[in-house]
């Protein structure tokens, strides 16, 4: 279990997290949902270590893996190259191949789709070894078919290694296709916590949501 | 790219250049006065006989020499300068008095007090580096300041070994706009290092060739020395450009 217990963050004079408890189940799928602004990056950047806070985050948690808003791939590098930035000795012939993109090998980041680059970041924090992947809108600005695609492709894929995945959004119907859990924030505080994810969930969802002002 | 479009890149160059040297015979053939401005064949045949003499060697090889140390030094000191005015902004803030009086020192009248402080081969070499300096660390700190943060922190997460981050990442990344820096702070060089050459009455210099040149009224000389002088500047800045677009290859 990843226990966040007692946490506080501030921006200046903006407090993010106020004494903010919560646990996190390891070894499967949890969704973070919030409006902006209710700190969703924040709690991901403070268990990845980016950021300081006072409090205490413990559990299996170093070294951390990050699948980033925007894909943060080196546009100098090539697809493999930026692979194997992240760990050298990767087979990452097989690590395309289970991705579907076995030919982009040389290929240059800016001559990839947008669907191809999330593939290649995905793949890549799944490729480092560490115990958690923490994702940031991993499926933001993606149409609706990739986004169901690369929903299978990130429950496949944290299926086979077991290890523990936190992914923020403010989609509903992302976080219920993809999560095992899903925990709701509002204002640094946890107003909805699902352990089974079942088709009433995303009713709940949406009416928690719209309750705390949520327009999204 | 379309045809017309290349063919157009290629040619325009041409045509301009073309049409300076047209300009040129025509002004040429009005002032019909050597004294005044040779003909364009008359400083060709100069240019000629410049390139068969040792003497004329001799001398650019010397400038070349002073050039080439002038900016070693002043790149070393410019990438210093950003280099810590990019990591430290207290270092940044005390930096910037410097280089604002640096930016803005007379270069003739420069080149004057240090004629009198040191001899007259060493006098060029500083006022070249003075001058060139706050162009190179503007480049340099532009530089810098453009590394990608995000790219950095992802580095950082994936705990991407210190090594691997500078000749993977970071070198790559600035290394096209060092270079252009750097072409660009030797052409700027080249003509600055003539100029003082020419105030500090260097020996063995293209500055000194100019110079007698003017005392024996050799107009035909000065402006075959002013062209070889512009072509090695264009060559260098060409085939640093050339570089930078070979580093950028994305």
């Amino acid at each position: 279990m990843i226990n966040i217990k007692n946490v506080t963050k501030k921006y200046g004079d903006k407090t993010v997290y106020d004494n903010f408890s919560l646990d996190i189940e390891e070894g499967v799928i949890t969704a973070v949902l919030g409006e902006s602004g209710a700190g969703k990056t924040t709690l991901l950047n403070m268990i990845a270590g980016l950021t300081d806070y006072s409090g205490e985050i413990s559990g299996n948690i170093r070294p951390a893996s990050m699948v980033f808003q925007q894909n943060r791939l080196v546009p100098h590098l090539t697809v493999a190259e930026n692979l194997k930035l992240v760990k050298s000795d990767a087979d990452i012939a097989s690590a395309l191949n289970s991705v579907g993109l076995a030919e982009y090998g040389c290929a240059y980041p800016k001559s990839l789709s947008a669907g191809m680059a999330r593939r290649v970041a995905l793949i890549r924090a799944f490729l480092y070894p560490s115990p958690i992947i923490l994702m940031d809108e991993p499926l933001i600005n993606l149409d609706l078919a990739l986004k169901y695609r690369l929903t299978g492709l990130i429950k496949k894929l944290q299926k086979e290694s077991g290890r523990t995945v936190i992914t923020v959004t403010h989609d509903i119907g992302e976080a219920v296709m993809t999560a095992d859990r899903i925990v709701v924030l509002k204002g640094g505080k946890v107003v909805f916590k699902e352990d089974a994810v079942t088709e009433e969930t995303a009713k709940r969802l949406t009416e928690v949501l719209l309750q705390n002002g949520d327009d999204k | 790219m379309k045809k017309t479009e290349k063919v157009l890149n290629f040619a325009l160059p041409i045509i301009t250049v073309g049409i300076i040297i047209a300009l040129w015979a025509a002004a040429a053939n009005a002032a019909d006065n050597e004294y005044v401005l040779p003909t364009v064949s008359a400083t060709l045949k100069k240019a000629f006989e410049l390139f068969k003499s040792a003497k004329f060697y001799s001398a650019f090889f010397s400038t070349l020499i002073r050039c080439v140390v002038a900016f070693l030094l002043s790149y070393a000191l410019a990438f210093a300068a950003a280099y810590f005015s990019y990591k430290n902004k207290y270092a940044e803030r005390a930096l910037s008095p410097f280089i604002a009086i640096v930016r803005t020192l007379p270069t003739i009248a420069v080149v004057l007090l240090l004629t009198v402080w040191v001899n007259s081969k060493v006098a060029p070499v500083i006022v070249t580096m003075l001058v060139v300096f706050p162009t190179l660390f503007d480049n340099l700190y532009s530089a810098l300041c453009g590394i990608d943060k995000e790219i950095g922190e992802m580095c950082k997460v994936f705990g991407v070994k210190k090594k691997d981050r500078l000749f993977k990442v970071v070198i790559p990344e600035i290394a096209p706009e060092f270079i252009r820096a750097a072409g660009a702070g030797l052409s700027l060089n080249i003509k600055l290092m003539v100029a003082a050459e020419v105030l500090s009455q260097t020996a063995n210099s293209m500055g000194y060739l100019l110079n007698t040149a003017k005392i024996y009224f050799e107009i035909s000389t000065m402006i075959a020395l002013v062209l070889f002088t512009v072509a090695v500047g264009l060559i260098v800045e060409s085939v640093f450009k050339f570089l930078s677009k070979k580093a950028a290859k994305v």
